[in-house]
């Protein structure tokens, strides 16, 4: 938001006692950030008006003429000009020799004007174009000032300007300080200078007669208020250079007189204005209504819009004209030919407003202002200072009283404020006096004074004082928001931090912080780099994966399509890293924690089900045997963990949709307690194909959630036994169907005595019989084993492998 | 036994001597003393043989040749060992020679992984945090309207909703903004003092540059009790960018606009890297601006079950990324997420 510091002069007659540094400080540290000071027109120098006073041809051009022009009281310059517009009359800005003016061919340069020669004509100064002037990018021609101004007045009072850029994205509770007024009453509290109020406005009594009707037809809490003048016989013309000039500085266009003056008083009040041609609303009535579903508005932006039924708009019965607070109608726009105007002054729902711009996709001054909720009581002010201004600019008269809907006025609030909450909750300790002072700046009014403690000393009692509320501070409503008036305008810069005391409870780490602790030091100590990608994930991704997207939960409003998805797996965008690295390094381990999101919704969180995993993966540039390397690391995590994870080739649940890229041959599901939380596998010998990858890629994904639940931190000493520890070895043969792991099931099956540990040592296929070895281990707690004991137990393993998997022990 | 014979056995044992000491002398391995051991030395060695012939001496004979052979015993036992522990020696100096190595080469395939420099910084965090008293909490990805911006004093269509670029899912969820989207759940599970911070990723619809992402890590923090002043605040989070900076920093508070605090503002800090005295990064402000705070609005208080009349507290969140990166000298936040080894391996 711009604010023009001269512009604040009005409301601040003082303001020039301080510096603009002074000024940006203090809003930038007790109200908002001000993010820069701009100089407005500044570079360029002696620019004075002047008054043509006759243009004569050069017979040796086609384009130039000279002028006679009238440059003060009693000097009459001769300039030669080549602008199409020059003519006799014309009260023109001139920038005399030594002057400077922009640059019309070199954005941001000045160039300095001397006397010249041409012709033999000798050219003393310059009459500027609006670009020549800071004002537009017009260069047609030369500006064409109003008749009022005197030739020889130096224009530099009203051509330069500073301009505070503050940060409105801190004010969006303050709807009052989106225009001049609010500014220049904040600066007036926070340096505790003379505001001065704009002059109380006389009754709007007719001079003319235009019937009009208005009806309003939506909820009050819509619309709390619409006001309405009407104006007869204006003359719609070019504004004057002063209001230009405001107006330009603070990032607006000139239009037209009327236009002007509208925006002059929403950037100078607060509340948007929407002016109308009043002959071109024939029907002479207007009616507040909720738009029909497809009802459609040509606006002044050019564009039709499509409206809806739950916006707001302001129709002439036949034709919508304005979407409220919004932008207005092409159909009823002023131009230079309009004589008679309607001028608006409503008060449009916040909600409303920003829902409908939003929805529209247009985003306006006015829409910026409603959306932050304007205050009622302000239209009829805003109205009268606007026919003020156009009566003065337009002449014309006033063809109507005041028009005004304004069914239920709002009371001003009344906040009782414990004073005590100053110390208990800003910590510091003000005298009363020091916090009512405070209270006054803003402009609030201390009723029942009598109810006032002693003012000198520090406030004792908590029987609440009643603090009355200007009605345009919509923010104010609690004690709170009272507090923090007086923080900010103390100064919160002469806070002191302090500490909270505190009891000295221990702090317990929760289990999911001990777990990721844990998870962090294995996987790196197996080689293992963390990576972190996004949540977000893309269909074309998947697709490349021969995954299809329907489990994905997908957002609305994705800020692109590979962004479009919420992942379901981290396998994914790991395989989708891993290529990104594969060109750099020829091996490399990576592991990703973070949550993944299903569809489905947990009953009791009313949430998404959305369990943090983790994955990790291990590429080679060679095309060896991966599952096992990394299957090292998953049972390190377990151990980690504390967990007894089981492999089976059956893989259901939420993993399996992920089938499409787990090897046939090369891939498990992992197993706690029947459950199962993670998949272990080779990427499908297909994807390799289709992506082209040289080299292998192994991962796992396991359910941190589910095992958190599971794994723990204490252990528990078991006695070392002092007795000898015996190995036996034993090799057989085993049908092809039968797996390891059936082996090391049928023999913990015995619960052998004595069995401390099964150990696989090799396997290898020899006439279609898949040989194994594996190596057994013997201890008691109590005594040395005889060979007797052993032999007994290694009989017994031999038996149930030969019973349960057809087991033939070899002969060697 | 007669004289002559005694002489003539010194002598041969002088022989055996003199022959024992020259074939130590040459022999050039261990095997060869042990031959020699057990030829000299041993049960059936000449010198035991002339011991068994002086049965039949007179025993000042018998003293003089036992005497004379049990030294000439020890002498090429002597010998052996001097010889063996030369052997040795010289073994090992060719051992020494031989596996003498080039040191510096060096070893393939360092195996220790890395975490990611946003983990180690969470954990610093946490740990800072958790020294102050305060419990670490983690949040949902996908909360509810009600949690990420109802329970917090934003209703819905409130214009400060914008300052919030919200991605939506098609069951209306919302990814979530903030971990803030957890204080209403902590302060309704547990009564005064509460202290706790919330950290975890976070989603803004903005689009992404060097300064901007759209995934952020967040470290949300809330503290409630009886007294809990505006100052506290500033102490606190003064003494939190103290020990994570590992410098003493100061603090300033400014005016913002946040619907679940009030007051509330925007913390700066006087920057690290020039110390207050105005440089590149803080735009010769000396400050950077590095979190929204304030005391905690009461209606938020009220949502969660606590009166605002007998507790106060303050709340904060501030992005873990912009941290980092000045205190490690990042410029390009969007190397976070990249999966980029080189930028992992570096930490």
């Amino acid at each position: 938001m711009l604010i023009s510091h001269k512009w604040l002069k009005k409301y601040l007659p003082t303001l020039d006692e301080l510096t603009k540094a002074q000024i940006a400080e203090s809003l930038t540290t007790k109200l908002a950030e001000v993010e820069q000071i701009i100089a407005i027109r500044r570079e360029i120098d002696k620019i004075i008006v002047g008054e043509v006073l006759e243009v004569n041809k050069i017979e040796e051009s086609k384009k130039l003429t000279y002028c006679k022009v009238r440059v003060s009281d009693n000097t009459i310059n001769d300039i030669i000009c080549g602008a199409p517009n020059v003519k006799k009359g014309l009260k023109v800005a001139v920038c005399m020799p030594g002057g400077r003016i922009y640059d019309a061919h070199d954005e941001g340069k000045t160039i300095e004007i001397t006397q010249k020669t041409m012709f033999g004509i000798t050219s003393n100064g310059m009459i500027c174009s609006a670009k020549e002037l800071g004002i537009s990018n017009d260069h047609e021609g030369i500006m064409e000032l109003e008749d009022q101004l005197v030739p020889g007045t130096n224009l530099d009072e009203i051509l330069k300007d500073f301009v505070y850029e503050i940060e409105n994205k801190s004010l969006s509770h303050r709807p009052d300080c989106f225009s001049h007024e609010g500014i220049a009453r904040e600066i007036s509290a926070i340096l505790n200078i003379p505001f001065k109020q704009d002059e109380i406005n006389q009754p709007i009594v007719p001079t003319s007669e235009l019937p009009f009707d208005l009806s309003v037809k939506v909820d009050n809490k819509d619309c709390e208020r619409f006001s309405l003048a009407i104006l007869s016989d204006i003359k719609v013309n070019k504004s004057p250079l002063w209001l230009i000039c405001l107006l330009t500085a603070t990032g607006l266009r000139s239009v037209n007189n009327i236009v002007d003056a509208a925006n002059y008083i929403m950037f100078d009040k607060g509340q948007p204005l929407h002016t109308y041609d009043y002959d071109k609303i024939t029907s002479k009535k207007l009616i507040v209504r909720y738009a029909k579903n497809g009802e459609k508005m040509k606006a002044i932006d050019g564009k039709e819009y499509r409206l809806e039924d739950d916006m707001m708009v302001i129709s002439n019965g036949n034709q919508v004209d304005d979407i409220a607070g919004i932008m207005g109608g092409l159909s009823s726009e002023i131009s230079f030919e309009t004589k008679n105007i309607l001028i608006e002054a409503a008060n449009f729902n916040m909600y409303s407003v920003r829902r409908t711009s939003r929805k529209l996709g247009i985003r306006s001054e006015a829409s910026t202002r409603f959306e932050k909720g304007q205050n009622p009581e302000k239209t009829e002010n805003s109205i009268k200072q606007a026919l003020n201004l156009i009566l003065d600019l337009a002449e014309g008269e006033i063809a109507h009283e005041l028009i005004d809907y304004y069914p239920n006025p709002r009371e001003q609030k009344v906040i009782e404020l414990d004073l005590t909450l100053v110390k208990r909750i800003l910590g510091i300790d003000l005298p009363v006096r020091e916090i009512i002072d405070y209270l006054e700046r803003i402009n609030c009014e201390i009723l029942d004074p009598e109810r006032v403690p002693n003012i000198s000393s520090t406030p004792e009692s908590n029987l609440p004082i009643s603090v009355k509320i200007p009605k345009f501070r919509g923010d104010l409503n609690i004690e709170q928001d009272l507090l923090e008036e007086i923080a900010r305008l103390y100064g919160y810069d002469k806070l002191t931090p302090t500490l909270p005391e505190r009891d000295l409870q221990a702090v317990i780490p929760n289990k999911g912080l001990q777990i990721n602790r844990l998870i962090g030091e294995i996987m790196a100590s197996e080689g293992f780099d963390e990576i972190y990608s996004y949540t977000f994930i893309g269909k074309q991704l998947l697709e490349r994966l021969s995954l299809n997207s329907k489990d994905n939960v997908k957002l609305i409003n994705p800020l692109s399509p590979e962004l479009e998805l919420l992942r379901t797996s981290l396998i994914p965008n790991l395989i989708d890293k891993a290529l990104l690295n594969a060109s750099n390094y020829d091996e490399f381990s990576i592991y990703e924690k973070g949550r993944v999101i299903f569809k489905d919704i947990d009953p009791e969180t009313k949430l998404n089900i959305q369990p943090e995993n983790i994955a990790a993966l291990s590429f080679s540039k060679e095309h060896k045997l991966l599952f096992y390397q990394i299957k090292t690391s998953l049972m390190s995590l377990a151990e980690g963990l504390n967990i007894n994870l089981k492999f089976s080739k059956t893989i259901r649940g939420r993993f399996e949709n992920l089938k499409n890229i787990f090897h046939p041959g090369r891939s498990a599901g992992i197993y706690l307690n029947e459950e199962i939380i993670g998949v272990i596998s080779e990427l499908h010998p297909k994807i390799k194909m289709d992506l082209n990858i040289k080299g292998n890629i192994a991962y796992w994904e396991l359910d941190l959630s589910a095992i958190s639940k599971l794994a723990t931190f204490s252990k528990e000493y078991s006695p070392i036994s002092i007795y000898q520890k015996v190995k036996r070895d034993l090799s057989f043969f085993i049908p092809d169907n039968a797996i390891y792991s059936d082996i090391e099931n049928s023999i913990n099956s015995l619960n052998l005595e004595y069995l401390i540990g099964i150990e696989f040592k090799d396997m290898y296929k020899e006439e279609g019989n898949k040989s194994i070895t594996i190596s057994l281990k013997f201890q008691s707690l109590e005594k040395t084993l005889t060979d007797t004991e052993i032999n007994d137990q290694m009989d017994k393993i031999v038996k149930v492998l030969e019973e349960k998997i057809k087991a033939k022990v070899r002969n060697n | 036994m007669e004289n002559s014979k005694v002489e003539d056995l010194l002598s041969k044992i002088n022989t055996l001597l003199d022959e024992a000491g020259t074939k130590i002398n040459a022999a050039d391995n261990l095997q060869i003393l042990e031959a020699l051991r057990v030829e000299y030395l041993g049960r059936k060695s000449q010198l035991i043989d002339i011991l068994k012939g002086i049965k039949d001496a007179e025993p000042s004979q018998k003293a003089k040749l036992g005497q004379r052979s049990n030294l000439a015993k020890s002498q090429i036992e002597n010998k052996i060992q001097e010889k063996i522990k030369q052997i040795k020696e010289k073994e090992l100096k060719a051992i020494e020679l031989q596996e003498e190595i080039d040191i510096s080469i060096p070893p393939s395939g360092i195996k220790k992984g890395h975490k990611h420099l946003i983990t180690t910084t969470i954990e610093e965090v946490e740990d800072i945090f958790m020294r102050m008293g305060f419990e670490v909490h983690y949040p949902y990805a996908i909360d509810d309207d009600y949690h990420n911006f109802e329970s917090l004093n934003i209703p819905p269509g409130h214009p400060a909703r914008d300052s919030w670029d919200t991605f939506w899912t098609e069951q209306g969820k919302i990814a979530i903004t903030h971990t803030s989207s957890m204080q209403n759940r902590i302060l309704s599970q547990q009564k005064p003092p509460v202290r706790a911070i919330v950290i975890g990723r976070c989603f803004r619809n903005e689009a992404t540059d060097a300064r901007h992402e759209h995934t952020f890590t967040q470290v949300e923090g809330v503290y409630v009790d009886k007294g809990i002043t505006l100052p506290d605040m500033l102490g606190t989070l003064k003494e939190f960018f103290s020990k994570y900076y590992k410098k003493d920093l100061a603090v300033k508070f400014t005016p913002d606009f946040f619907p679940f605090v009030e007051p509330g503002g925007m913390m700066s800090l006087s920057c690290i890297l020039c110390n207050g005295e105005g440089c590149k990064v803080c735009k010769q402000t000396g400050w950077l601006e590095l979190l929204g705070c304030g005391m905690i609005h009461p209606k938020v208080l009220e949502m969660a079950g606590i009166d605002p009349k007998t507790y106060s507290g303050f709340a904060w969140g501030f992005g873990l990324e912009r941290l980092i990166m000045l205190k490690n000298n990042i410029n390009d936040i969007r190397l976070f997420n990249s999966g980029d080894l080189d930028f992992i391996k570096q930490f």
